[in-house]
């Protein structure tokens, strides 16, 4: 593979928060560290997380399980490099466990890592990792999670002392990609590593360029200063160059949005929640809701209506479910038959008026606009919706405590459907942690748990098409939209498909058309 | 003059104090901290949350949070700005320098303009020039500078492509530049930004300027010399702008906290990596050690400006100073 050089330009609203890789919470420095440091496999391009089917060999050229899948054996790749030249062994891959699972360092995904018991490495390129228990995601949870860490250089370093370091904030990593320069909120360089032992990236480099003001990102774009836009919004379609240099590709998304009740009372959680304790209740909203053209007025095409807990892009959805059809005069009527009475456009029950406040956060254009038609989509059967907008920061602080009646609430997934337990499952010690709503199912958690924990594909599907569709009956939400990603390209920039949990995972493979090379493409850093 | 500077300095460590400490009490009302929206996600432990908050010190309450940071900062430590993983020290030695260069250039430009357009309007006073001068720089002061940086950035910048859109260097071999080139390069990028608030600045300069040229010119040594046969634009450079330019010059120091404000938005829209920039996302992201540190440097600047420009207003302007 013949190297085409360029320099590709990434406009990003984001920059990464860290380049040390246990510390990293956003998208953003995922990308920069995931193109700077490699895992020990990767995930296949049907982001299948059961079990070791499509894993790609990464750092690890092979590997074996253990008759009873208590052990897996990583065999490494004795070309993999780190980028000052040393090699990579079994040694980082201990070292980047004992740093993950280190309280003191405070790594984020550490609960990925919780059922490994220890790593042995009887060889510098095999590393032995020992569970404690069999799970059937337990290959996907170590490979996605862990990133083997250069020890060599970091293992002298106390581990509290990790977080700035010199070594943290200009890293020596193993991937595709060397560090070169890092302008806080401003640039991050990255060049190709020629050494790469998967062969080097046909691009000179990458470089993310951010700003903080959207107009701004999608302007680097248009204007022909960047090559990349990881996401172009509705507003950003309408400037598209009519001669092509821009051009926009799909890729799935990950993310769900959906109007989510407060099944407690707002001021005494100990007390059901006084409209929304009504399962028929919250099933008529969702039958007075127009899905289909909230989506179409806010999104155009941009968007699809939700199914349920799930985006479609996991390999654990399931199209065919039942949903709560639109049906407006059913809906009336179903308000009529629980005692909500229509007066003069407004439905009241005892003297108490069918009304509800509505939080959104005021950083959504989207929800904003969603909001105001769901407002006006269920005033036309008597409901009075009062929306509420809350600084982002206010907006969590409220769905944390519990503090509100319905919100429009928005989810990232990853390729591993086990989130869907935290956000929707009982609150409790063992799952529900961002079940804001506090909605409670047996049926569902029951289900969810036997699918976490069953050994197939076909059984895993299975439980969730139970699971999914009991929250869908129950209600607890109104599944509004999923965006369809699309990603802006400079046409002298070819990526290949795009991976939807991880837009940069091809970015070795990224091309840039020789005849279109712009002055901004030399670099003396760029290697042959 | 050296016993008012010691206590403007005393005034500056007060304010500074009172800022601070009224900053730091405020945001104690804001929700949530640096841990809740960036550790928001259904993969991450609630566990992880307050592990964190507990090692940033946030576990503790607001009272012995106060008394700590106080401490440290007269110790000369601004504390850690978690958001960025890096010590609030070094947060801001990285972004200020970019802030003093972008408010600088802006107050320099601005304040130049603002005097030339000025004693155009005066020399013609009351022509087209006059009227049409005195239109534009209404507008100048009306316009929001964040309207106008939005506007300069989508017709110079991406549009017609005659500035960057936004960043402060341009991409390519800069290893291989020469100084000047970079200067060159950095000037480029600077121009939209600093353009913007220089705009603000003159237009408000200008409009000064001009109102206090035309008090002067009714004066008697004004008469005199034009008496003296010097032509109206000497009369105007040498002898009426020296006595007209102390009050608009005390005015820049006045200005100067508005400037810093304008430059919280500019640096937003062009992706200026300074100290503007670091107090928004500070405050987004709820890093309070980054928003106490960016606050407290605007205070002093704006004190020390103060003090500065009334020192200069005297020298260029003594009559003022022999004002009761």
């Amino acid at each position: 593979m013949q190297p085409t050089g360029g320099i590709a330009v990434i406009s990003t609203g984001a920059d990464a928060e860290t380049l040390f890789p246990p510390l990293v919470v956003s998208n953003q420095g995922r990308a920069v560290t995931e193109l700077l440091y490699d895992k020990l496999a990767d995930i296949g391009p049907g982001l299948n997380t059961i079990g070791d089917v499509g894993f790609v060999p990464r750092l690890a050229k092979s590997w074996d399980w253990s008759a009873d899948s208590l052990t897996i054996t990583f065999h490494l790749d004795p070309r993999a490099r780190w980028h000052d030249g040393q090699p990579v062994t079994a040694r980082d891959v201990q070292y980047a466990f004992r740093i993950w699972t280190d309280s003191a360092v405070g790594a984020v995904q550490r609960s990925a890592l919780a059922t490994v018991d220890s790593i042995a490495a009887p060889d510098p390129l095999t590393a032995r990792v020992h569970f404690r228990e069999r799970t059937p995601e337990q290959f996907y949870a170590f490979t996605y999670t862990l990133m083997p860490l250069p020890a060599h250089l970091l293992s002298a370093l106390p581990d509290t002392a990790l977080h700035d370091a010199p070594a943290v904030r200009a890293p020596i990593g193993s991937g595709p990609f060397r560090f070169v320069s890092w302008t806080p909120r401003a640039r991050l360089e990255l060049s190709a590593n020629a050494a790469y032992y998967a062969g080097r990236p046909r691009i000179d480099g990458i470089v993310f360029v951010v700003a903080a003001q959207g107009a701004t990102v999608a302007a680097r774009l248009l204007a022909g200063e960047a090559d990349f836009l990881e996401q172009l919004s509705p507003p950003d379609f309408a400037q598209l160059p009519q001669d092509g240099a821009v051009r926009a590709q799909s890729y799935g998304g990950f993310d769900y949005s959906f109007v989510q009740f407060n099944l407690r009372d707002a001021r005494a959680s100990d007390r059901p929640h006084p409209i929304f304790g009504d399962r028929a209740l919250r099933r008529a909203l969702t039958m007075a809701t127009d899905r289909a053209t909230i989506v179409r007025s806010v999104f155009d095409s941009l968007a699809r209506p939700a199914i349920g807990p799930f985006s479609r892009t996991q390999w654990t959805a399931d199209t065919t479910l039942t949903g709560i059809a639109f049906d407006p005069a059913g809906a009336a009527r179903l308000l009529d038959s629980l005692g909500w009475r229509d007066a003069n456009g407004r439905r009241e029950r005892g003297g108490q008026p069918l009304a509800f406040s509505l939080l959104v956060p005021a950083s959504s254009r989207t929800r904003q606009a969603a909001a105001v038609l769901l407002q006006a989509q269920l005033k036309s059967v008597g409901v009075i919706v009062t929306i509420e907008q809350a600084d982002f920061n206010a907006f969590i602080d409220r769905a944390h405590r519990g503090a509100f009646d319905a919100m429009i609430g928005g989810m990232r997934t990853s390729p591993s459907p086990r989130g869907v337990r935290e956000v929707w499952g009982t609150p409790g010690p063992a799952r529900g942690a961002q079940n804001w709503g506090r909605w409670s199912n047996a049926t569902f958690d029951a289900q969810v748990d036997s699918a976490l924990s069953a050994s197939n594909a076909a059984a895993v599907r299975a439980h969730f098409r139970v699971a999914y569709q009991a929250v869908i009956d129950d209600a607890p939400a109104i599944w509004l939209y999923e965006p369809r990603l699309f990603a802006g390209l400079h046409r002298r920039l070819t990526v290949g498909a795009l991976r939807p949990d991880a837009w940069w995972a091809g970015a070795a493979h990224w091309t840039i058309d020789p005849a279109q090379r712009l002055p901004r493409d030399r670099r003396a850093s760029a290697t042959p | 003059m050296t016993r008012r500077l010691l206590a403007r300095l005393l005034h500056a460590v007060v304010v500074s104090a009172v800022v601070a400490t009224s900053v730091f009490v405020l945001l104690q009302f804001a929700p949530g901290d640096p841990f809740a929206t960036a550790l928001d996600g259904a993969d991450i432990p609630p566990g992880v949350r307050a592990e964190w908050r507990a090692r940033y010190g946030f576990d503790q309450p607001p009272t012995v949070r106060f008394v700590r940071w106080a401490g440290a900062l007269l110790h000369g430590q601004l504390g850690y700005a978690a958001s960025r993983h890096q010590t609030v020290s070094a947060v801001v030695a990285d972004a200020a320098p970019r802030t003093i260069l972008l408010v600088g250039t802006a107050l320099l430009v601005g304040f130049a303009a603002g005097i030339v357009v000025a004693l155009v309007q005066v020399r013609f006073h009351r022509r087209w020039m006059d009227r049409t001068l005195g239109m534009l720089t209404l507008a100048g002061v009306a316009m929001p500078e964040f309207l106008a940086g939005l506007l300069a950035m989508t017709f110079l910048g991406a549009r017609w492509r005659l500035f960057p859109v936004a960043g402060i260097t341009s991409l390519g071999d800069a290893a291989a530049w020469s100084l000047g080139e970079r200067a060159l390069d950095l000037l480029w990028h600077l121009a939209l930004p600093a353009g913007v608030l220089a705009v603000a600045v003159a237009a408000r300069v200008a409009r000064h300027q001009r109102a206090a040229l035309l008090g002067v010119l009714r004066e008697d040594f004004i008469r005199t010399a034009r008496a003296k046969g010097l032509s109206e634009w000497d009369v105007l450079w040498r002898h009426a702008l020296p006595n007209a330019v102390g009050p608009v010059i005390a005015l820049l120091g006045l200005a100067l906290p508005s400037l810093v404000g304008g430059a919280v938005l500019i640096e937003r829209v062009f992706g200026w990596p300074g100290m503007g920039l670091t107090l928004f996302d500070a405050l987004l992201a709820r890093d309070y050690p980054l928003v106490l540190a960016a606050v407290l440097l605007a205070t002093i600047l704006a004190v020390v400006a103060r003090t500065v420009t009334d020192a200069v207003s005297e020298v260029v302007a003594p009559r003022r100073a022999q004002e009761p």
